[in-house]
């Protein structure tokens, strides 16, 4: 390895240039790093936190340019520095002919008349104002910032509504609009079934088993996780819901949320009721009768919201999908008990670690009728929360984090972008006799990590190798909520998992109803 | 001459003063010399300059200074005192835009950490803080140095920095002085040069002309649709300054006002 540097004195380029170039540099191979700054004492102490800091860097002045190469060999280092000097003089003729970009909404409307949705995606103090002004020009918003306080989204509904407009969001992370996934969507197919959600994962789950299932979307519009609270009333769901009841396009309709304030499902079920286009209405742990008496399909979960959507686009019955559903999870019996003969003594808990929120969720309720209790950051109900007990209390009982929630994500990124803390969590698992299985929710599609379940298999290996040493076995139990058109293809993502010894299943009900089979039998 | 570029050419002194010959387009500026045409050749960083009878000569181009006039780069510091300056949330087309985000996460971090000094540290938490700022980031001035021009532009609203303030920390006596001294070892020639206007109280055009727009009669008095109008020109003229630097000296305007409400 060799840290080659370039000194530049007085050489002055503006900051976008010189990030480009040195994220050029780590693009060659044999570049394992570099750098390119003024010689600044603050830029100094950055490069020197990165190991960067050669002699000649230390030396610099400020007002020198710093190049600074790791590489693998001297030849490697000696083309990166090359191709420096060639970048540096060709983004100075460049910026000589390169189109502005927009610096602010009122600039980005100004250059693209046509549009009429804006996507938001700042900091949560910055974004109502920003939405407002495009809902006040009369477009569309697909608000992916959180963090906006409640008064103002409120405010902010009332207004879109007032417009005929959507404002999908706060805190919207997934849509699909004519075709065009946004923030975290999947390559879904396009087609008859239309959807309207308050939360981003169990969209993107429905749309992904819509795939599976060879049925399309029409248009799935994400609003927001608090959209059908009471104080927010859930003018967007019913916006979505009587939009799409309008839509030529759309032949069914799907609804999901955890459940609703009892004054707002009251409202968005006469709104399904009041149009002839059936709904298939999935609030994750809510009641079926109020659904069932609006002539809504009632589902438990959002596997049966996929299949009983595909099969009503089909022009099929959705009670034989249904029923189908459950004899396939029938299969999962067997494969338990077999899984179970693996385990040693003792290990008879679960540790469930989502990225998605409403997997999480979802799981709980699925494994809510276990005789022992399942304890989240994220409870179905506040007695199962983590903090209301010590650490050792719930140690041999099953866990369930949402890894995506505040208390987790706080300074990182969203672990569908960052692996580390759940590839952390796996790996401290296998250090606790405990644990018999451990589940997972692999998200793929855009915005997602280049390749999630690569980043979970080497946590998982080694996990395995722990439990290995200690005379264990552990079942690792993922579904992968993707599609096979999404940049990382569902099937090669599966197949990686699979080569891993890891137990696929095509979704996060079956994954969640394997896990719970697996604990009970060793309990038992 | 320490830098050329399309429309700028920075010259300095033998004493280590910036001039800035600017085309028509820039506008005026605390170290420009704006030009009525450009000069039409690529000039060469690092060739020498001389100054004789009001006249530049830099390689073959001459610039003749006798009929020039001046332009007091000083907005009207004492009238915009009296006014009522609103916060970010109000401003429209600036509000939205993460003005630092392009800054990148060390610098973010140097500003919360000044910022938090600012609140409640010491004189030398602040002191430390502003040396782990200056000079920090990528580009012809420092991300971290732009972010505290915006800062100290907004602190002139309080009053002079070269007296205490109710609205500054317990005992800063001098920010004006405490800035240009920790500037002088930790940032690039040009940038120092930027940073010493702002501490003076100097400014671009453009921020003449957001001020003017920016300041109200009463706190209560609505901003109006022209002076709208007028905000919205003036921060798009400033983000379009430097790749990332008007949009980091707007964010530490804004924050520095956001800091003297609270």
């Amino acid at each position: 390895m060799v840290t080659l540097t370039r000194i530049k004195p007085s050489e002055y380029h503006d900051s976008v240039t010189l990030m480009l170039v040195a994220k050029a540099l780590l693009e060659l191979p044999g570049v394992e790093d570099a750098a390119v700054v003024m010689g600044t004492p603050a830029n100094r102490e950055i490069i020197a936190a990165a190991g960067l800091l050669t002699d000649a860097a230390a030396a610099a002045r400020p007002d020198d340019l710093v190049i600074v190469v790791r590489a693998t060999d001297e030849a490697a280092g000696q083309t990166a520095l090359a191709q420096a000097d060639a970048l540096l003089v060709a983004r100075a003729v460049a910026t000589t002919t390169t189109a502005e970009h927009p610096k602010s909404l009122a600039s980005a409307i100004a250059a693209t008349p046509d549009a009429n949705l804006v996507v938001i995606s700042v900091a949560g103090r910055y974004a109502a104002q920003e939405a407002r002004t495009a809902l006040e020009r009369g477009l569309h918003v697909l608000l992916f910032s959180d963090n906006v306080p409640l008064d103002e989204e409120i405010s902010l509904k009332t207004l879109a509504a007032e417009r005929g407009l959507l404002c999908m969001g706060p805190d919207a992370g997934t849509a699909i609009i004519n075709g065009v996934a946004l923030g975290f969507a999947n390559a879904a197919p396009r087609g008859r079934v239309g959807l309207v959600s308050a939360s981003g994962t169990g969209l993107q789950g429905v749309t992904c088993g819509l795939a599976r299932r060879g049925a399309g979307v029409s248009q799935a519009i994400g609003v927001g996780g608090r959209d059908l609270s009471a104080a927010v009333g859930g003018p967007m769901m019913l916006a979505g819901l009587r939009a799409l009841q309008e839509d030529l396009a759309t032949d069914v309709i799907v609804l999901i949320s955890k459940p609703p304030a009892p004054s707002v499902a009251a409202r968005v079920l006469a709104q399904v009721k009041a149009s002839a286009k059936p709904a298939v209405v999935c609030f994750l742990g809510a009641a079926p009768l109020p659904i069932e008496a609006a002539c809504g399909l009632h589902v438990a979960n959002l596997t049966q919201a996929a299949a009983a959507a595909a099969a009503i686009a089909r022009g099929e019955q959705p009670e034989a999908a249904l029923a189908q559903l459950e004899q396939e999870s029938l299969a999962l019996i067997p494969l338990a008990a077999a899984e179970q003969t693996k385990l040693a003594p003792g290990q008879t808990a679960l540790r469930g670690f989502f990225a998605g929120g409403t997997f999480c969720y979802e799981a709980q309720l699925i494994l809510r009728n276990l005789p022992e209790p399942v304890y989240s950051n994220a409870p179905l109900d506040k007695s199962r929360a983590l903090d209301s007990v010590g650490a050792d209390a719930i140690r041999p009982y099953h866990i369930c984090l949402d890894l995506g929630a505040d208390e987790f994500t706080q300074g990182r990124l969203h672990p569908m972008l960052d692996p580390t803390l759940r590839n952390r969590r796996i790996v401290d698992a296998a250090h606790d006799g405990a644990t018999a299985v451990i589940l997972l929710d692999i998200v793929l599609g855009y915005g997602a990590h280049p390749d999630p379940a690569g980043a979970a298999v080497e946590a998982i290996r080694a996990a395995q190798r722990i439990a290995s040493a200690a005379d264990r076995y552990i079942a690792f139990i993922a579904s992968v909520c993707g599609a096979e058109a999404d940049p990382q293809p569902l099937s090669q993502q599966e197949a990686t998992l699979r080569g891993a010894d890891v137990l696929v299943m095509p979704d996060n009900a079956s994954a969640a109803r394997l896990a719970g089979l697996i604990t009970q039998a060793a309990r038992e | 001459m320490l830098a050329s570029f399309r429309s700028v050419c920075d010259l300095v002194t033998d004493a280590g003063e910036v001039v800035a010959l600017v085309g028509p387009g820039i506008g005026n500026g605390p170290l420009n010399v704006v030009l009525d045409q450009g000069w039409g050749a690529a000039l060469s960083a690092g060739a020498r300059f001389v100054v004789a009878d009001q006249v530049v000569h830099v390689e073959a181009v001459k610039v003749d200074f006798s009929r020039a006039t001046r332009w007091d780069a000083r907005p009207d510091w004492d009238r915009l005192r009296a006014c009522h300056v609103p916060g970010t949330s109000q401003v429209p087309g600036t509000s939205g835009v993460h003005l630092l985000a392009a800054a990148g996460p060390a610098v973010e971090a140097a500003v919360a950490a000044f910022q938090q000094a600012w609140r409640g540290g010491s004189i030398a938490d602040l002191q430390l803080a502003i040396c782990n700022l200056l000079g920090l980031g990528p580009g012809l001035t420092p991300a971290g140095d732009d972010w505290l021009a915006g800062w100290l532009l907004g602190q002139h609203l309080g009053g002079d920095l070269r007296e205490p303030a109710p609205s500054r920390p317990k005992g800063l006596r001098d920010l004006e002085g405490l800035i240009v001294e920790v500037a002088a070892e930790r940032t690039t020639t040009l940038s120092r040069a930027f940073l010493a206007c702002a501490a003076a109280g100097e400014a671009d055009e453009a921020w003449h002309e957001l001020l003017d727009a920016l300041a109200k009669e009463s706190a209560n008095q609505r901003i109006s649709e022209s002076a709208n109008q007028r905000i919205e020109e003036a921060a798009a003229r400033i983000l379009r300054h430097g790749a990332t630097s008007g949009a980091a000296m707007l964010a530490g305007f804004f924050a520095s006002l956001a800091a003297s409400d609270s």
